[in-house]
């Protein structure tokens, strides 16, 4: 029994704590999502955030080349002379003369301005709409050459940037943006795919979230890339988390001990009350069987003519009450041991009414001064092949319950019935019954419903022991449903 | 030794310039009289001149117009001029351990030279670049050096970024009377941003157009040579190959030297051509140009240092008698010592001839000489080319080829001593060509073709033959 709920329990702690690992994995997992999720929305935003802070890096360099529009030449040649970023200035007027600068030959004009005639082209594709200005991005010699063009009702201007100095000074202004890459790597590719700017380690592996997008116009097939490995908890929530498993683990394991220990005294309790039975019913022997020894000598000793028979009866009822006191004890000390099969059951042929009339025979006086009526409704009217010790146990088990637990019945029903080898008594009474949850627990050794000293006395052992007995008897004795009071269902199979 | 060379040598040259310039002032007009008192001023002598004073009349003849800039060590010792300098420093993984050490303690060298009269920054870079000391002026030095100390090697080689990050410290203070220097100290190849050789010559020409010099300091055997003589080309700085890091500290301090004895900057000089008279290229230099008007420009000249510009042109057919100006030479700077801008006008005239021996008799051979170098130094490069290429026999032909040309020209220099110097540079690349150490060899080939493209200063060979 004991064991039965020690692996009860522990069965209870392994899910307590299977159940909460597997809500806290579905949790984290969870929350990983989230942060995934959250990260790709943050990184996203961020990258978008560059993409537009490049943008206005773009519209800002723009609109210092666009105040060159209708400055007179001098003002040009001084900008061209002093402005580090401009490699060359080129303006045209309406009708595609160069105006600035003044003095090109034909040559010059072949040599440092091989674009303008595909800018032509590329001007007129875009009559439709009219663009106030744009880029422009020539190759040669494996160089680009990065030209701004912006134009008005009356000019149009050719600005051909220093690559040099825009690249520098583009990444002079990237240096001076915050690091948004963190905890991640962001990486601005140039359009042959080298790295032209980075913050943050670099991440070769695969990561877990890799973003991409493109710069614009004068960075055509430029990109920006951002790449990140989640992180699956952030350090704050997954202490947080393992904190509270910890202390969910901890509760668990304080709650399993405190029930272990109550369990554990309680079994001890029982322990020691067995053992305490053991020792006084060891002690019962010794005077008993000086009771039976001397009963005996007396009975052969004297003769029967000499003394009135009553006497006599009285001194065979000692001697038969003595014998089945020791078969008791016995038991009491066979059922404690750990082997059950010690018990013995000696059957042997009996009229089942008088058996059960011997039965309920000692209850009669008490009963009649309880004022309880006993009902006997026996159906076996043949012998029976049963131990009338193991019999008469049981039965006065039961009765001395009602005695003791429901002595304000009116009357207490003894019904009995066989079934083949099966012999079936039910013993009724009409006090206040047992509750359900109980049903089991009354069994058990040493247990008692109400424990308190001022009720009935007993050992707590009866019912456990008349159920083993039963048991063994190849039945079993059980509390059945019943209308009114307690209802104990006894069967016992008859030795073939 | 090196040094008494090197004044002797200049010694003949001033003699030279003196005849010459007399020479000229008296086919031309008088009008160069006025500008002679500039011959005089502090920081700069110059020395314009014709390589051929008489050419054969009839045909169209090849000339070169030859300016030599020689900057005199300036009288005010002890004032030299304000520096503005960005230390850019490599500090990807590769520069870990003892170079890093080697390299933190030249810089700390270095920093202590500065007075709090100079700007200084510290830009450092892998991944990317970060200004971890602002340009200021030296009040702090003690924390600069503990700033130099706090860095750590590791990451990739933003190179691009560093030098425009260092570029942007300077322009905190650019003045154009302190000298304007990066110092770029790298080991690597630059991996992050822009990083071909050509587009850090355009970083170069940018930074130079802001009179910004950047000197490379290449370390090891692992930077790319082209990259690092590229940039500092462009932007008139000085290059180094420092194979070993215990040498750091020499050329930090050679640098600093150089920077220490600038005695002019911002040498604009303008070459315009009489009609007739066809420019065709400026040698060693890659100025485009279209007209009959030439502008180009010097960074700096530091004291001792001679400099020259050589403009290769065509002169017209003469009839024979005749005089004919060729250019007018105007140049202006500024005197690092007097703060103020200073210039110096010359012209250049031939005449026609139908004697050969008057021909020849005429020629500068001084001129020549640094045109017999210029080729020499060309011709090497695409022997590099070649062998970069993988065509080794190709390469040594045309190195073999172009020392016996050297050879040749040996009896008619006037300096065969530089000439025969250059033989033995020129024998020693012919000899690392299919050496397994190319690698080191191509670096100091680089080296030296690149003073004798810029004609870096003599000092700095000193710490190349230790």
């Amino acid at each position: 029994m004991n064991n039965k709920s020690n692996l009860l329990l522990l069965l209870l702690f392994g899910l307590t704590i299977g159940l909460v690992g597997w809500l806290g994995l579905k949790l984290a997992s969870q929350q990983d999502r989230q942060i995934k999720a959250s990260q790709i929305d943050r990184s996203e935003q961020a990258l978008l955030l560059m993409q537009n802070n490049i943008n206005e890096y773009i519209i800002q360099q723009q609109e210092h080349f666009n105040q060159l529009l209708n400055k007179d030449l001098n003002a040009l040649q001084a900008r061209l002379n002093s402005d580090p970023m401009i490699h060359d200035i080129l303006l045209l007027n309406l009708v595609d003369q160069i105006v600035f600068p003044s003095q090109v030959n034909p040559l010059q004009q072949q040599n440092s301005y091989q674009w303008l005639n595909n800018i032509a082209i590329h001007d007129e594709s875009n009559t439709n709409n009219q663009p106030k200005s744009g880029w422009f991005i020539w190759y040669q010699q494996q160089t680009e050459k990065y030209i701004f063009w912006t134009m008005n009702d009356s000019q149009k201007l050719f600005i051909e940037l220093n690559n040099a100095m825009f690249m520098g000074d583009f990444i002079h202004w990237l240096s001076q943006q915050p690091n948004i890459a963190k905890p991640g790597y962001l990486v601005i590719n140039d359009n042959q795919g080298r790295t032209f700017y980075q913050w943050g380690k670099e991440l070769t592996a695969k990561a877990d979230i890799n973003i991409q997008k493109h710069l614009s116009s004068p960075f055509t097939g430029w990109s920006l890339r951002y790449y990140s490995n989640t992180q699956s908890l952030s350090t704050l929530s997954k202490g947080l988390f393992q904190l509270i498993i910890i202390g969910l683990l901890i509760l668990v394991s304080i709650i399993t001990y405190i029930l272990f220990s109550i369990k554990r005294r309680e079994h001890q309790e029982a322990q020691q009350r067995l053992s305490f039975v053991n020792q006084v019913s060891h002690e019962l022997k010794t005077p008993l069987t000086n009771i039976r020894l001397h009963g005996d000598l007396l009975a052969r000793t004297l003769n029967s003519t000499e003394i009135p028979a009553k006497s006599m009866q009285s001194l065979n009822i000692i001697q038969q009450e003595s014998e089945r006191l020791t078969r008791l004890i016995n038991n009491v000390l066979n059922f404690n041991s750990v082997d059950n099969s010690t018990l013995s059951i000696h059957c042997s042929p009996i009229p089942f009414s008088q058996l059960l009339e011997e039965s309920i025979e000692p209850f009669k006086p008490k009963f009649e001064q309880l004022d309880i009526a006993v009902i006997v409704n026996n159906a076996i009217n043949s012998d029976v092949n049963i131990d009338h010790d193991i019999f008469k146990q049981i039965m006065a088990n039961l009765l001395s319950n009602i005695e003791k637990y429901a002595a304000e019945s009116r009357q207490i029903t003894l019904s009995t019935k066989q079934n083949a080898d099966l012999i079936t008594v039910v013993v009724q009474d009409q006090g206040e019954g047992i509750q359900r949850k109980f049903h089991e627990k009354i069994f058990r050794p040493f247990y008692r419903i109400k424990s308190d000293l001022t009720h009935a006395s007993g050992s707590g052992l009866g019912l456990g022991l008349a159920r083993e007995l039963a048991r063994l008897h190849g039945g079993d004795l059980q509390l059945i449903p019943c209308e009114t009071g307690a209802c104990f269902e006894l069967t016992l199979m008859e030795d073939s | 030794m090196v040094k008494t060379m090197n004044s002797i040598k200049r010694l003949m040259l001033s003699t030279l310039a003196v005849t010459t310039a007399i020479a000229g002032a008296s086919n031309t007009q008088a009008s160069v009289i006025p500008n002679q008192p500039q011959h005089q001023s502090k920081a700069l002598q110059f020395d314009v001149a014709l390589s051929n004073l008489s050419v054969l009349a009839g045909t169209q003849q090849k000339a070169y117009l030859n300016i030599d800039i020689t900057g005199l060590p300036s009288q005010l010792k002890k004032q030299r001029p304000k520096t503005n300098i960005a230390f850019v420093l490599d500090k990807s993984g590769s520069m870990s351990g003892q170079k890093m050490i080697q390299a933190k303690q030249a810089l700390e060298m270095a920093v202590s030279k500065l007075t709090p009269n100079d700007v200084a920054s510290l830009v450092v870079y892998d991944d990317e670049a970060r200004v971890i000391w602002p340009a200021a002026t030296m009040q702090h030095p003690q924390q600069f050096l503990n700033t130099i100390r706090s860095i750590d090697a590791n990451g990739s080689t933003a190179l691009f970024a560093g030098v425009t990050q260092g570029s942007f410290e300077i322009r905190k203070y650019l003045d154009q009377n302190k000298v304007n220097r990066v110092i770029l100290l790298s080991d690597g190849m630059a991996n992050v941003g822009p990083s071909k050789p050509h587009e850090l010559a355009e970083l170069g020409r940018a930074l130079s157009k802001q009179r910004i010099s950047v000197s490379t300091i290449g370390l090891g055997l692992g930077y790319n040579e082209d990259l690092m003589t590229q940039l500092a080309g462009h932007s008139d700085g000085n290059h180094y190959f420092v194979e070993n890091a215990d040498k750091l500290a020499d050329v930090f301090n050679s640098e600093l030297g150089d920077i220490f004895s600038v005695v002019a900057q911002n040498i604009q000089i303008n070459i315009n051509c009489r009609d007739g008279v066809k420019p065709i290229r400026i040698l060693g230099r890659d100025e485009h140009f279209t007209g009959q008007n030439i502008k180009t420009n010097f960074n700096q000249i530091y004291g001792n240092q001679k400099r020259h510009l050589t403009l290769e042109l065509l002169l017209p057919p003469g009839t024979n008698g005749a005089q004919m100006d060729v250019a007018d030479v105007t140049i202006a700077y500024n005197d690092a010592a007097l703060k103020q801008q200073l210039s110096f006008n010359d012209s250049v005239a031939v005449t026609y001839t139908n004697q050969d021996q008057q021909v020849e008799k005429d020629k500068n051979s001084m001129i020549y000489d640094n045109v017999t170098t210029f080729e020499a130094n060309e011709v090497s490069k695409q022997v590099v080319r070649l062998r970069d290429e993988g065509d080794l026999e190709g390469a040594k032909k045309l190195q073999s080829q172009n020392i016996s040309n050297l050879s040749q020209k040996l009896s008619g220099s006037a300096a065969p001593q530089r000439i025969q110097e250059q033989i033995e540079q020129e024998e020693q690349l012919l000899d690392s060509l299919d050496k397994a150490d190319w690698n080191k060899a191509r670096k100091q080939v680089r080296q030296k073709q690149y003073k004798i493209d810029n004609q870096q200063s003599e000092q700095d060979d000193d710490s190349d033959n230790k």
